[in-house]
């Protein structure tokens, strides 16, 4: 069993996918010569040439762009946008074609691009990379929106999303990328649209993708000191957002708290939140709680741990819907 | 002055109808606010409502004796003021949506329920505490899908008549199938009631207060007759609530003898009358139908010798006393006819095994039979 | 009358506007394509009389008229390969029809029954309409890019407009295409009005001259010349299968209708400019080159007229006579496998039918 961090693992996805289909082409700004500015996609220019892996020049529409002329000449195209921040720019292209060329054709030409954005705060980073920007694209329909949590599902999520036949947007949670996990590196197990419970528990669960399904775990087990065990649910696919697991796991402690980085107001939580009142409403021993950032810009890097959801937060939001 | 049409608001949950069993006002009378002004019956409930506005009595839309819709207009008001004058409504009742699905399963009417949690919010214990008690109230009166009942069975060379199963009895039933589930035995004892007849006459008082007082003595002694399963830990309780099976015209209610031990008989043979009046009446409070934590039934009022009392959900042991006649007794070894009954005890067999129950069940039988040990009892 | 920005640049013209040769009109087509392009002409003209008829008539929702550009759009759609791709904008129906597009399919996105392209865009080598104007100049660029990736010799064409040019998607898309050595051409109808701004108060420079920043060469056209036009599009499209990478054209023209049915031109414009412009009316200037030079006689041109009108009344039978899409199909196409929350959307929506 070898160790994998999530960049070594995203870097093995990508050149296991341009191994495994000829077709398939990774580009975007400086991932070429230097692997990216988080090397995701370091090696791969010199393994596949420079006509598979390429870099652009700073144009993010652009990038999102020819993703579809590409798809409709019959490529597979990776593209990455540098930062959440900088993607803002392609949103034109994302949510007006990439996400609507199949429905405007009528089901004939569909854009099977992944588009991989490193995203979330966390990194002690400059303004306009700690974004949220999930929901933007939760909300335009005809795309799919995962957020790997750890380095062997980003492997597993990544190479789906390439097969995927659909636009993927994949997010990637920078504050993440050089965590470490043993295992095998396989594209088998849950795929996208599945949400994985990945700790048990009785007395409360929490939902979390991304970076917060750690810290979830973390405040997990300290709770678990003080007796309380709760479960964690990573969701890991957005869209399609698995409701069966949602209600499944929602049934079984009828108390729920969703957590994530985002600003509150139409976050996720929002989302997470309606569907348990659909799916579990009869089951509910308490109101769900949610633990998010507030509804303000991403502050600067000395205050982003006051501004992401914290242990203490979600400790203290679990113990409160536990003792409703 | 101004009307104020007050419509029938929904006693249970989810009910669609009521009948007025009585008006207690009559149209032109002045009426104080929360006075009770009509006796409404809700499938086990009978329940007062108290007036929401002070005032004079306008006008009664339906007879005694008719049945409404909820939501139809029950009586008008005249209210001093602009419409915006006083205005009480019930407050509403809460619960989560969990506790609120868990009543409707058990039948439980909870606006009948005083809650126990914060800010008067109704608990999961406080609705399994109602439904233990039998006060059970509405219950839907269709299936879930609407589905009428059909035969199962038909047996081919009979006809059969086709009763319709009521809500009441549908309730009752999905009650008895979940207590069957229960491992459960019951064991008997006869017990020669020649020192128990004295002792009642004594006080004035039937056999039953004195045999409740007598078991809580013997609880003293086995505190695990008087302890709950749950799958997590047996607790075991340090009051002896002892619950009468009651029937009334409206089915069977358990109103509880609430911590008998620490009365006399005499003490619990009044509250006994009281709580039997009172279900007789459908004016017990919840407080009176909740947290026993044993039960007893005397079924010897029908005449029945013995049986197999099923167990509440939440208790460890039902006694049923059978009907005190003579009986052959071997009395020092010779037949005689003596005044006897028999017990039939069921114990939850998780919280106790045989060998417990017989010794305690030995010192009940015991503690009866002998007058010199009953008058050792309060009285 | 309002000049269209810079009219004095370097004009690529071939016949003058009473149809005189000005140029060397050898442009290697044959006369039985130099009569086809005629007759394309007028069939596309007429159809385009016929579709504001219909809007009018509530057979169409809304329809954005091209008349006065019919040589820009069937010059340049003349000159590409059956294995090219067209990236339209949503004013290209000329250019459709010149590809062989099923034009009751096209009309559907007017009709309001379908968005983007009902008709097969692979099959056509015809992407969808496009109205967030310059988004699909990327697209044809990611296109191009994909064909030279494959060694084909396919290039593709992107048609946008004068106004589409002051999208940022314009800038990326030239500069992408110029970087990757892009087959693909860049061509502009600039017909004067983007919508009611007109052309002089939206830049300064011909759009032409812009290729010149982006490292490639920029042709300006008279865009109501359709041999011109067809000579400068071929000769992009050679540059870009010899690999030499993309071209940006401007065809000068104009838009003689309103922006769309539901614009009124008249509340910004002079009428005595649309007059002047149609002395310079493509058709007109282009027929009678061919009597002028004995390509044509009045008879072809009243068969031309006659199979026209027949054209466009089964156009007009077949278009109404559509009905309503099912409305599951809403649901059909917005992923390859719809995820089971959608389909239980579908349900709620349309219940099991």
């Amino acid at each position: 069993m070898a160790e994998h961090t999530m960049v070594a693992a995203l870097n093995a996805a990508l050149r296991h996918a341009l191994a495994a289909d000829p077709r398939t082409l990774v580009f975007g700004e400086d991932i070429g010569a230097l692997g990216g500015v988080f090397r995701v996609t370091e090696g791969l220019q010199a393994e596949f040439g420079r006509e598979r892996v390429f870099d652009t020049p700073i144009a993010e529409a652009g990038i999102a762009g020819i993703c579809v002329g590409l798809a409709m000449a019959g490529w597979r195209p990776v593209a990455e946008m540098q930062f959440d921040g900088f993607s803002y720019p392609a949103l034109d292209q994302v949510i007006s074609h990439l996400a609507k060329y199949r429905e405007r054709t009528r089901g004939r030409v569909g854009v099977p691009a992944v588009i991989r954005i490193p995203s979330f705060g966390g990194i002690r980073g400059k303004e306009h990379h700690g974004e949220s920007p999930e929901t933007y694209y939760v909300h335009t329909a005809g795309l799919k929106v995962v957020v790997p949590s750890t380095p062997l599902d980003a492997y597993r999520l990544l190479r789906r999303s390439i097969e995927d036949p659909d636009p993927v947007i994949f997010l990637e949670p920078k504050s993440r990328y050089w965590f470490k996990e043993d295992g095998e590196l396989t594209v088998e197990g849950p795929g996208i649209g599945r949400a994985r419970v990945v700790r048990e528990g009785r007395a409360c669960v929490l939902i979390a993708y991304g970076a917060m399904v750690g810290r979830c775990l973390e405040a997990a087990n300290a709770l678990a000191e003080g007796g309380i065990e709760a479960a964690v649910l990573d969701l890991r696919s957005l869209v399609p957002l698995d409701v069966g697991g949602l209600g499944d796991v929602v049934r079984s402690t009828g108390r729920a708290v969703v957590v994530h980085e985002a600003p509150l107001t139409l976050g996720m939580g929002a989302e997470i939140v309606a569907r348990i009142v659909e799916e579990a409403f009869d089951h509910l021993e308490a109101p769900v709680a949610r633990v998010t950032g507030p509804d303000v810009p991403y502050p600067p890097a000395s205050l982003e741990q006051r501004y992401l959801p914290s242990v203490e937060r979600i400790s203290n939001a679990v113990r409160a819907v536990v003792a409703y | 002055m101004a009307e104020r049409v007050f419509p029938l608001p929904d006693l249970g949950e989810g009910l669609e109808e009521a009948t007025v069993s009585a008006w207690l006002v009559a149209e032109g009378d002045t009426v104080s606010l929360n006075q009770p002004f009509v006796e409404i019956e809700t499938a086990k409930a009978m329940v007062e409502v108290p007036a929401p506005f002070a005032g004079r009595v306008a006008r009664l839309h339906v007879a005694a004796g008719e049945t409404l819709a909820v939501g139809a207009p029950l009586a008008t008001f005249e209210v001093e003021g602009a419409a915006g004058g006083t205005s009480v409504t019930a407050a509403p009742v809460t619960a989560t949506p969990a506790v609120r699905k868990l009543a409707r399963d058990l039948g439980v009417d909870l606006s009948m329920v005083s809650g126990s949690g914060p800010g008067g919010r109704v608990t999961r214990e406080d609705v399994e505490s109602l439904a233990r008690s039998g006060l059970a109230a509405s219950y839907p009166a269709t299936l879930p899908g609407g589905e009428p009942a059909t035969a199962r069975t038909v047996i081919s060379n009979t006809s059969s008549e086709e009763i319709p199963v009521s809500p009441i009895r549908r309730a009752v039933a999905e009650r008895l199938s979940e207590v069957a589930a229960i491992p459960q035995v019951t064991t008997f004892r006869t017990v020669e009631c020649t020192a128990i007849d004295a002792v009642r006459r004594e006080l004035g008082v039937s056999p039953l207060p004195v045999f409740v007082r007598a078991l809580c003595e013997v609880v003293k002694d086995h505190p695990m007759l008087n302890a709950t399963w749950t799958d997590q830990a047996l607790l075991v309780h340090d009051k002896v609530n002892v619950g009468i099976a009651t029937d009334t015209e409206r089915g069977l209610v358990v109103p509880v003898v609430m911590d008998a031990g620490s009365l006399g008989i005499g003490e619990i043979a009044s509250e006994i009358d009281r709580l039997a009046r009172a279900a007789r009446q459908g004016s017990l409070k919840p407080t009176d139908t909740s947290g026993e934590t044993i039960a007893v039934t005397n079924t010897g009022s029908y005449g029945s010798e013995f049986g197999t009392p099923l167990l509440n959900p939440g208790h460890a042991v039902t006694i049923a006393l059978g009907v005190i006649a003579p009986k052959a007794l071997v009395i020092d070894g010779a037949v005689e006819a003596r005044p006897a009954c028999t017990l039939s005890l069921t114990f939850d067999h998780r919280v106790l095994d045989g060998a417990t129950v017989g010794r305690a069940f030995g010192a009940l039988v015991e503690l009866l039979e002998l007058r010199e040990r009953l008058d050792t009892l309060p009285r | 009358m309002t000049e269209i920005a810079s009219t004095d640049a370097p004009t690529v013209r071939l016949l003058a506007p009473d149809g005189t040769t000005v140029g060397d009109v050898e442009v290697g087509l044959s006369e039985d394509e130099l009569r086809g392009l005629l007759r394309l002409m007028i069939r596309c003209r007429r159809l385009d009389r016929e579709c504001w008829a219909l809007q009018r008539q509530g057979e169409l929702t809304v329809y954005p008229p091209f008349e006065g550009q019919e040589a820009a759009q069937v010059g340049s759609a003349f000159a590409l390969g059956p294995d090219d791709f067209v990236f339209p904008s949503f004013r290209e129906l000329a250019a459709a029809v010149v590809r062989d597009v099923d034009v009751v399919e096209y009309l559907q996105y007017h009709r309001g029954t379908w968005h983007g392209g009902p008709y097969d865009p692979i099959a056509t080598r015809f992407a969808p309409i496009c109205v967030p104007v310059a988004t699909q100049i990327v697209h044809a660029v990611g296109w191009a890019m994909g064909a030279r990736l494959d060694g084909s010799s396919a290039c593709s064409l992107a048609y946008f407009g004068d106004g589409s040019a002051s999208e940022g998607d314009f800038h990326e898309g030239a500069n992408l295409a110029a970087v990757f050595r892009a087959p693909t051409v860049l061509f502009c109808q600039n017909n004067g009005w983007a919508i009611s701004v007109p052309s002089s108060e939206q830049f300064v420079a011909p759009i032409a001259a812009r290729a010149a920043g982006y490292g490639m060469p920029g042709v300006r056209v008279d865009g109501n010349d359709v041999l011109a036009v067809y000579a400068v599009t071929r000769d992009a499209v050679e540059r870009a299968r010899a690999g030499e990478g993309p071209t940006l054209i401007e065809a000068v023209t104009y838009r003689i209708g309103s922006h769309s049915t539901a614009d009124d031109a008249a509340r910004y414009r002079d009428e005595g400019e649309v007059t002047a412009w149609r002395e310079r009316d493509p058709i007109d200037r282009y027929r009678t080159h061919l009597l002028d030079v004995g390509t044509i006689d009045d008879a072809f041109v009243r068969s031309c007229d006659d199979e026209a009108e027949a054209w466009v009344a089964s156009v007009r039978a077949d278009l109404t006579a559509l009905g309503e899409p099912p409305a599951a199909e809403m649901f059909d196409h917005a992923f390859a496998d719809p995820p089971p929350t959608l389909l239980r959307q579908r349900e709620e929506l349309l219940g099991d039918g």
